[in-house]
């Protein structure tokens, strides 16, 4: 299904290197992907597109993961954002604002089982809205 | 009674006695003045008398040679008649002028000479009328001669016995007046005598009294001296922190309990010894001599401390840290009389401390260890994701670019665990340290933080060298980086400087070295907090500090005899904090010399 119509993926994270990295792995697994290296950036972004999913670092000078995440969920409450943190723990109400979370370092078929997953969970989740 | 008093009484009961003596003396020359004029005065009466005597005799004389005259007619009797004549007027003459001025005497003087008058009246008629053969022998006339002769007598005796009369009434006048005068003086002598022993008896007993006085009174002083000297020598050797008193010279002159223990010598093997053969001090961790402190006294002339890290080394070779100060005794006129030495074995004291820094260090650790994980996961994401790539068949550019990649993202992390290792690797003895490398990875272990508080980071820094641990001094500039950047905020911005600090540019430094200043523009620090900040275990962080990070940061600098000092505002228009690091080149100073030959005074 995603083969004739690509996802479309905003990469929000200040590091760069990761940034331009997890670009090129999404990609090559068949994503569309938009990147941006801070909070501001990343909601001008999320307001211009049609963003079909939110791949958010935490740790983040500025506006931290869980206020974009918290912004973004007031304009549009049904995109799913996976939380990409490196720190291993993260408070709980961070947890509960995305959808889901995963730690940096986990290794690349973790990050695009998990992205995939998001797409799955997605549609009990549109119908519950 | 005081000496001026004293004083007087002395004087008075020399000078008393001596004034007596002086008026009885005086009395006594007046007396003898006195008896003489007296004796005088008897004598001419005595001259009187005789004169009247020879005056009698020659009257006989002259009276017999008529007779005999007159009935022999020889001329030869009229010799003795014509020399009494002119003796008897000789004798007239003296007693006229003996008699000048007793006016009694001189009328009955002119009465005898009007007898005398007659009486030659009466001669000259006898030697005419024998001379003219007439008749001499007359009764009548003769009876007359006579009677003229009688009264002359009669006159010239008056004379005599008035002289003598006048004569015993002096005498008896005179020796009436000594008598009086010799018993006055006795009286006058007995009475002053008296007065005189009765006033030294009072005198000599108030002084003796007040000798008595101040006897007891320098008897108790003597015992009260007695007493608390006691009760400092008590003091002393009770007291919990080691003493030492010296001479001026420096020689040990006492030591109590706790100072004989530590120096490893008693108070009498020490007495008179010079300070440093019995206080032998090091520097911790030079070994290097340190200058002595009564040294130091006598060359500052002021209270001084001990170089910080001292070690004691006790006469067995045991060591102790010690803390001490030693201080000037001065004399009334401020010449140093002394010196004593107060030291404390702080050995325990360092131990805990150096506890509580290595636990904090490893608490340090503890905080950074999420943001290391966090610094550690990052690149370690990219490798992970780029090892998928690789896996994945891409071209050779591809592949190139990839690599390329992950050998950056790998760096990062050796570099990152390096830096948090150092934090525990330490050499043993301080090192030569540059202190820019210093600043710089204490901001790369504080990156993350930073970013984090969106806090902008301005540096300025000048590679200086400086001595000591190179991980206690990142700890330091990480803490008060760190602190900075909290204070600061988001979007505030800390400033950190580093040069060299010239010799003599602060008094602080007198040696130079490396100045650090690292600036936010924060609220500033309260003024009410502002005295506690170096304290341990006081923090405005609640849950989130331990209050230890400037105290051990300040106990960390002041180990390599630098100086931390900050200064604050919280005005509104320029509010902020400057914490300034001070450290010196060398981390240990060169102690002067100790000179071998003794001190001279």
């Amino acid at each position: 299904m995603s083969n004739n119509f690509p996802r479309l993926v905003l990469c929000v994270d200040d590091e760069k290197v990761g940034l331009v990295v997890r670009r090129i792995l999404l990609e090559a697994n068949g994503y569309r992907v938009l990147t941006a290296e801070g909070g501001i950036q990343a909601l001008q972004l999320f307001d211009e597109h049609p963003i079909d999913a939110v791949i958010l670092d935490y740790s983040m000078p500025g506006m931290d993961g869980a206020e974009v995440a918290a912004e973004m969920r007031l304009r549009r409450p049904a995109t799913p954002i996976l939380l990409l943190s490196a720190y291993v723990t993260l408070p709980d109400e961070v947890v509960q604002l995305v959808d889901l979370c995963l730690t940096k370092g986990d290794g690349a078929p973790i990050l695009l089982d998990t992205l995939a997953q998001l797409f799955n969970d997605q549609r009990p989740r549109e119908a519950s809205v | 009674m005081n000496s001026a008093r004293f004083q007087q009484i002395l004087r008075r009961t020399v000078m008393l006695p001596v004034l007596g003596l002086l008026l009885l003396s005086g009395i006594f020359v007046w007396q003898i003045h006195r008896l003489t004029v007296a004796m005088y005065a008897l004598d001419y009466s005595d001259q009187v008398a005789t004169n009247v005597s020879k005056l009698l005799r020659y009257s006989i004389d002259e009276e017999t040679g008529l007779r005999g005259y007159q009935a022999t007619a020889d001329p030869q009797f009229l010799q003795p008649y014509f020399d009494s004549g002119s003796k008897i007027a000789g004798e007239i003459s003296t007693l006229r002028s003996l008699l000048a001025r007793n006016p009694d005497q001189l009328a009955r003087l002119q009465r005898l000479e009007q007898t005398r008058q007659a009486w030659e009246a009466f001669a000259q008629k006898v030697l005419q009328l024998k001379h003219s053969g007439g008749d001499a022998n007359n009764l009548e006339l003769n009876l007359q001669g006579k009677a003229v002769m009688d009264e002359m007598r009669e006159r010239a005796n008056g004379i005599y016995e008035a002289e003598i009369a006048l004569r015993n009434a002096r005498s008896s006048a005179a020796q009436h007046f000594s008598n009086v005068i010799t018993l006055s003086s006795l009286i006058v002598a007995l009475i002053f005598g008296a007065l005189l022993g009765i006033y030294t008896r009072f005198q000599l007993h108030n002084v003796s009294a007040a000798f008595d006085n101040s006897l007891k009174q320098s008897r108790l002083r003597a015992e009260e001296l007695d007493e608390s000297r006691q009760w400092l020598q008590t003091t002393l050797a009770s007291i919990g922190d080691a003493v030492i008193t010296c001479d001026a010279e420096g020689r040990v002159d006492f030591m109590n309990a706790v100072a004989e223990q530590l120096c490893g010598w008693t108070n009498q093997q020490a007495r008179h010894l010079p300070l440093e053969t019995v206080f032998h001090i090091q520097n911790e961790y030079t070994r290097q001599v340190v200058e002595n402190p009564v040294t130091k006294v006598r060359r500052m002339k002021t209270v001084v401390g001990l170089a910080n890290h001292t070690i004691l080394v006790s006469r067995d070779g045991t060591e102790y840290n010690i803390d001490d100060s030693g201080a000037p005794i001065r004399a009334a006129d401020g010449e140093i009389a002394g010196i004593v030495l107060i030291f404390r074995d702080i050995t325990e004291q360092r131990k805990s401390q150096e506890a509580i820094f290595a636990n904090e260090k490893l608490a340090l650790a503890g905080r950074l260890a999420a943001s290391i994980a966090h610094e550690i996961h990052n690149p370690l994401d990219s490798v992970a994701n780029l090892l998928y790539l690789l896996a994945r068949d891409p071209s050779p550019q591809e592949a190139a670019n990839y690599i390329s990649l992950a050998r950056q993202e790998l760096s990062r992390v050796t570099q990152i665990s390096r830096t948090m290792l150092s934090l525990y690797r330490e050499p043993r003895s301080p090192i030569p340290i540059d202190m820019k490398d210093v600043l710089e990875s204490a901001l790369l272990l504080l990156d993350r933080k930073i970013k984090d508080l969106g806090v902008t980071v301005v540096t300025d820094l000048q590679a200086v060298l400086a001595e000591g641990f190179p991980a206690e001094l990142r700890q330091v500039f990480a803490n008060l980086i760190g602190n900075a950047a909290e204070a600061t905020g988001p979007d505030g911005t800390v400033r950190i400087t580093l040069h060299p600090l010239a010799a003599d540019e602060n008094p602080a430094l007198p040696l130079g070295g490396s100045i650090v200043h690292i600036s936010d523009d924060g609220p500033g620090i309260p003024e009410n907090i502002r005295t506690r900040l170096f304290t341990p275990f006081f923090t405005t962080k609640a849950e989130q500090g331990t209050g230890l990070g400037l105290w051990i940061s300040n106990g960390l600098v002041e180990k390599h005899n630098g100086r931390m000092e900050f200064v604050s505002d919280t005005s509104p228009e320029n509010h902020g904090t400057t914490f300034t690091v001070l450290l010196p080149t060398r981390m240990v100073p060169i102690a002067p010399l100790l000179s071998p030959s003794p001190p001279k005074s």
